[in-house]
């Protein structure tokens, strides 16, 4: 059967797929694969529907393919351009499509030969031929880096086209405000169609139709489906979208600015923390239910529920309906109450009460899931559980969707009461609305759509109530349950379901305890490899790995989006003299080594060779320590004579023979030529610098003092004799008479969008330019700063 | 005078401070506290420790290789092993007074007994001379904090997290330190790390000499090796480092969008390089590439800075020098590199590269 995971379109069930036309059925190819499907699907939902359930391997594991965790793909004839890189959430599968994956596409010659070897291999079984361990590592959209195709200008842009989004928008735009609606999906409303409307509201479909409806008749609101927003910051949005071009998929790089912006990023579905918690066959209740709903995909024909919350319930019944064996719902509370318990029990689910998953590994002979789960503490003295099954669905609860709040530079703080970390404090010009800002129910979101709307625009704004359900009926929701850590488990415990790939550290072994090594598998963010999910931070406070009052600054600094650091087409500057200038004398940092008024001298060897800056220069040949050094070679000789020009105690004189001190060891030299005018050695200096004038730095005349000095020797008796100190431009500087008050230097306006709000004098986050790369706004005029600072770094 | 809760509050959170303070506190004898902020394993790194720096000074050479003698005993004591990574660092210049600088330092350092060779010339990621140094050691951050950490508590050292406590720096050099509702006295502060100068200073009170400035910290997705695992770019403002996933840890000097810039000068050839974190943040350096070390402006509290990638392994010598017990080498020393010396710098300058020629915020 070429779509094993297609739900039948038959029988009274609602889980048919509203995004699909089963009358017109389409293929394509995958990595040479061939893929069924059905117009109207995404490739991932064909993907899935076909049977292919894993993304590829991490470390010896099989990690699932889902919304959150699918490699980009790039048609054929594309795959020397990786920006054109598509999502395969979001793009349209399409009759005739020919992709790659990405990181397939840009494998060496030896790495295809081991990916046909994998391919293979993978071609028989149900996943990617793709591995996630080192090169193929980067797993973020290429489009990040891909410029800006597109401008556009709006007075209010609305990232999330669920309830709140929908209310801000309709909000704005109703009042002639120009707005542009962001979503990510082909279809707007949101979960609203998962989490309902509640009581005798209208029904999640009418109310959306209702509120599509009224933005459609409003001119002023532009849409953009299957566009997923990746940056934002004060006045500025990127998003990528997914377009066709005469029916083909492509990628579009947009930035839109916008003085104002609503954040309705929703919440993430958290997955709860156990072994296996990746492995193809374990979907969260959203994307589960979602995939169903829209795609009519459900993996297998049986599945084991596992949830900590009351939606965790909701896909149990109509999958049912649709023919689905629901073995059984395993909830962590001790005694929930709920409607959806209610509805569950009416259909007859068996349910069990605390009990957690433990893990979740291949069953390999059989196929599908065998899961492991253990009771709770509050009735530890209770066996484990095992099951097979073909799908296991799981809710851990919810953290709201921060990723841009926190890119725009905006606070959070770790609430203990919720287990998540929730938005604090203000940001210019940008406000979350929805599940993003904490609300939960459908009237609540589209008043806070409607109340963020109006505080932008400096309205009165109304404020919004989130009334719950009493918790006498409605259980509160336990945290994201942590299992067990399994010692035998072979697969890992990751703390997300994102493109991290962070898993939760093993425990020291009892033998390291004893013997006081601490030991275990050392987790520290700094090691994690890639960035990280708002929900991964979250996991991390639950383990205990990261400090809760530190979780908000972690979020800052390590939720980003990873933007290519690199300017690959930018050579390194040619080298320029650091201050314009050829020094007139010994570096300043060789002030005072060798005395308050040291003199200059050409040390010549006996050898003929020359010396490097930097040799020391030794009474003679028994010291050995630097300290007891009496000189150092600063300068090449001039006038292309051997040794060099060193700079030495004043007690040297003529003659003398100290040792020089190379890599090669000790050499004899003699002094020679002390400077004792300013021109001698002004005009040797001069010629050392025409030298380098010639390398290309450049020059300037090195200044002669206006006091009279005696004339170079003549004779040996009278070299002595007419010896005069050295002339005092050619010494090391000394401190002048005045002290010269440090001038603070203007700091540049900086050209890049302006910092995020400090946190005990730091700044966390970057913005991006509207051009694509991160974050050089200007590249010419970076550039020639760049030289500038390269040959004059005094103008920085 | 108030009875003091403690007699020395260090502020920092790098091992330098760490170190500091515990010192003061199990062979000075001093009972001391330690304000810190939350530690490396869940932040970008700020910056490295390591044991060889690019200074052309010989006696900061010669009181490098005492101390780092010292300290690694110390660390070694703590079982601190963990923390600790040999390494073969490089520093490479750009420019040519970069490159006389680190040739300068090449020889100060073999002096010393360090082996330092020189790359051949024409090497792909310096347009300047580099240079290799073996056997140096490279502190781990994260590995290192929590046993550092524990020494403390064995030690007594009182540590306080920067966030609970609200501080009071008095014109004596005194603090004031509130905390969980109670109010702890130190009779003398001193200022361990650049956060804590920029954080407890305001610009009045800083030294001229100290210049005040932005780093990106740049955290990489998993990437191709580096030359070596630490390189250090003086003229550039970068340091890089390899962290043991395999991605790199870049600190860059200067306005952000110049420090990205740097950094990926120094990185060519990996592109598509992706970022897996970010901080950016203000520090301070001395103008004049020496170390400082004294009292702030008008203010007693004791200012540590300019001690560049090498601070942690001088540790012993401060607590000494704070202490009251510092050699007469060690007393010269810092006297020489004390704040409020104005020009009298200038004969304890070192090559600042990049530095000292940024703007200042």
């Amino acid at each position: 059967m070429a779509q094993p995971n297609r739900l039948t379109a038959d029988g009274d069930h609602r889980l048919k797929g509203t995004e699909i036309d089963r009358s017109r059925p389409i293929g394509f190819r995958l990595d040479g694969r061939e893929i069924q499907g059905f117009a109207g699907d995404t490739l991932l939902s064909a993907l899935l529907a076909s049977g292919i359930t894993g993304a590829g391997t991490h470390g010896e594991e099989v990690l699932a393919l889902d919304e959150r965790f699918a490699p980009p793909v790039l048609l054929r004839g594309h795959t020397h351009d990786r920006l054109r890189a598509l999502s395969p959430e979001r793009t349209p599968a399409a009759e005739g499509l020919d992709l790659v994956t990405l990181n397939r596409s840009q494998r060496g010659r030896y790495g295809r030969a081991i990916g046909l070897l994998r391919g293979i291999k993978a071609r028989r079984g149900r996943r990617l031929d793709l591995n996630y361990d080192n090169d193929d590592a980067s797993l973020a959209g290429p489009w990040f880096d891909a410029p800006a195709e597109q401008q556009l200008a709006a007075d209010l842009v609305v990232v999330g086209g669920g309830l709140a989004g929908l209310g801000a928008a309709l909000a704005a735009g109703k009042r002639g405000d120009r707005v542009v609606l962001i979503e990510r999906r082909s279809w707007l409303g949101g979960e609203v169609r998962f989490y309902g409307t509640g009581g005798d509201a209208e029904s999640p479909d009418d109310l959306v139709a209702r509120l599509t409806a009224s933005i459609a008749n409003l001119a002023n609101i532009t849409i953009l489906l299957a566009a997923e927003a990746f940056a934002a910051f004060e006045g500025l949005v990127r998003v990528n979208q997914v377009v066709l071009e005469n029916g083909v998929p492509a990628s579009r790089g947009i930035a839109i600015s916008a003085p104002r912006i609503i954040l309705a990023t929703g919440a993430i579905d958290r997955l709860p923390i156990f072994a296996g918690n990746r492995t193809p066959g374990v979907v969260s209740a959203l994307a589960a239910f979602n995939r169903a709903d829209r795609y009519g995909v459900w993996i297998g024909r049986d599945a084991l529920f596992a949830t900590a919350t009351n939606v965790g319930y909701r896909a149990a019944m109509p999958a049912m309906d649709a023919g689905i064996a629901v073995r059984r719902i395993a909830d962590t509370r001790l005694d929930p109450q709920s409607r959806y318990i209610s509805f569950a029990k009416a259909y007859g689910i068996g349910m069990t009460r605390s009990l957690k998953p433990r893990k979740a590994m291949p069953a390999k002979k059989r196929g599908g899931l065998a899961v492991v789960f253990d009771h709770t503490p509050e009735e530890a003295a209770r066996p484990s559980e095992h099951f097979i099954t073909d799908q296991l669905i799981v809710s851990g609860g919810s953290q709201p969707d921060l990723m841009l709040w926190h890119m725009a530079g905006g606070s959070s703080r770790w609430i203990t009461a919720s287990n998540r970390l929730e938005a604090e404090g203000p940001l210019p010009g940008i406000v979350l609305a929805g599940g993003a800002a904490g609300f939960q129910n459908a009237a609540a979101c589209i008043a806070s759509g409607e109340a963020a709307a109006a505080r932008l625009f400096g309205r009165s704004a109304l404020h919004v109530a989130d009334p719950q359900i009493d918790p006498v009926y409605e259980s509160p929701d336990d945290p994201t349950p942590v299992g067990i850590f399994d010692r035998e488990a072979e697969v890992s415990a990751y703390l997300d379901g994102g493109v991290s790939l962070a898993a939760r550290p093993r425990p020291a072994q009892r033998w390291q305890r004893l013997l006081g090594r601490g030991g275990g598998q050392r987790w520290g963010l700094d090691e994690q490899a890639r960035p990280l999910g708002v929900a991964d931070v979250a996991a991390g406070v639950q383990l205990g790995l990261i400090p809760p009052d530190d979780a908000a600054i972690v979020a800052q600094e390590r939720c980003v989006t990873p933007g290519d650091i690199v300017d690959a087409g930018r050579l390194p500057a040619p080298v320029a003299d650091s201050a314009g200038v050829v020094p007139a004398g010994p570096p300043a940092y060789l002030t005072g080594r060798f005395g308050p008024k040291p003199s200059i001298w050409l040390v010549e060897p006996h050898d003929g060779r020359s010396f490097e800056p930097g040799c020391l220069v030794y009474a003679n040949a028994d010291p050995a320590d630097p300290l007891a050094a009496i000189g150092v070679v600063f300068a090449p000789a001039p006038e292309g004579r051997n040794g060099g020009l060193a700079v030495m105690v004043r007690t040297a004189a003529e003659g003398d023979t100290p040792v020089v001190r190379d890599v090669s060891g000790q050499n004899s030299v003699r002094l020679v030529d002390p400077y004792k005018t300013e021109q001698a050695a002004a005009d040797a200096i001069k010629q050392i610098a025409g030298g380098a004038a010639q390398m290309g730095a450049p020059t300037t005349e090195t200044p002669v003092p206006t006091e009279a000095v005696s004339e170079p020797a003549k004779a040996p008796e009278e070299a002595a004799a007419a010896a005069a100190p050295p002339p005092a431009d050619v010494l090391p500087p000394q401190a002048p008479a005045e002290p010269t008050p440090a001038e603070p230097l203007v700091a540049p306006e900086p050209a890049a969008p302006p910092p995020v709000t400090p946190v005990a004098g730091e700044t966390t986050a970057v913005a991006m330019s509207s051009e694509g790369a991160l974050p050089l706004p200007d590249r010419p005029a970076l550039e020639k700063k760049l030289d500038e600072n390269a040959e004059d770094p005094a103008s920085a | 005078m108030a009875d003091a809760s403690y007699e020395i509050a260090v502020f920092g959170s790098t091992p330098l401070a760490a170190l500091l303070a515990g010192l003061l506190a199990s062979e000075h004898h001093k009972r001391v506290c330690l304000i810190a902020e939350a530690g490396s394993a869940f932040r970008v790194p700020r910056g490295i420790d390591l044991s060889v720096m690019p200074v052309t000074r010989p006696e900061t050479w010669a009181l490098l290789k005492d101390t780092t003698a010292e300290t690694l005993r110390l660390l070694a004591q703590i079982r601190a092993k963990a923390g600790m990574q040999r390494v073969d660092p490089i520093f490479a210049a750009d420019m040519p007074a970069g490159s006389e600088a680190l040739s300068h330092m090449r020889h100060v350092a073999m002096g010393f007994g360090y082996a330092v060779e020189r790359l051949p010339s024409g090497a792909a990621f310096a347009a300047g001379d580099a240079y290799r140094l073996r056997d140096a050691v490279l502190l781990r951050r994260a590995e290192i904090e929590p046993l550092l950490a524990a020494w403390l508590e064995k030690a007594g050292v009182g540590q306080l997290a920067a966030r609970d406590v609200g501080v009071t720096l008095r014109r004596d050099g005194t603090a004031r330190i509130a905390y969980a509702g109670t109010n702890l006295e130190a009779a003398q502060a001193v200022l361990a790390d650049d956060a804590a100068i920029v954080t407890y200073l305001e610009a009045p009170e800083r030294d001229r000499t100290l210049a005040l400035h932005h780093v990106t910290a740049l955290l990489t997705e998993p990437t191709h090796s580096l030359q070596a695992p630490v390189m250090i770019y003086p003229d550039r403002g970068v340091t890089l480092s390899r962290n043991r996933s395999g991605g790199v840890v870049a600190l860059g000097s200067g306005a952000p969008e110049i420090a990205l810039a740097q950094i990926g000068r120094c990185l060519t050839g990996r592109s598509p390089l992706r970022r897996a974190g970010q901080r950016i943040f203000r520090t301070v350096t001395t103008a004049d590439g020496a170390p400082l070390v004294g009292p702030a402006r008008g203010i007693k509290a004791v200012v540590i800075a300019g001690l560049g990638v090498g601070g942690a392994f001088l540790a012993p010598a401060v607590a000494r020098l704070i202490a009251g017990t510092a050699s007469k080498k060690e007393q010269d020393y810092f006297a020489a590199r004390e704040a409020g010396r104005g020009n009298a710098r200038s004969l304890v300058a070192d090559y600042a590269g990049s530095i000292s020629l940024e703007a200042q915020v």
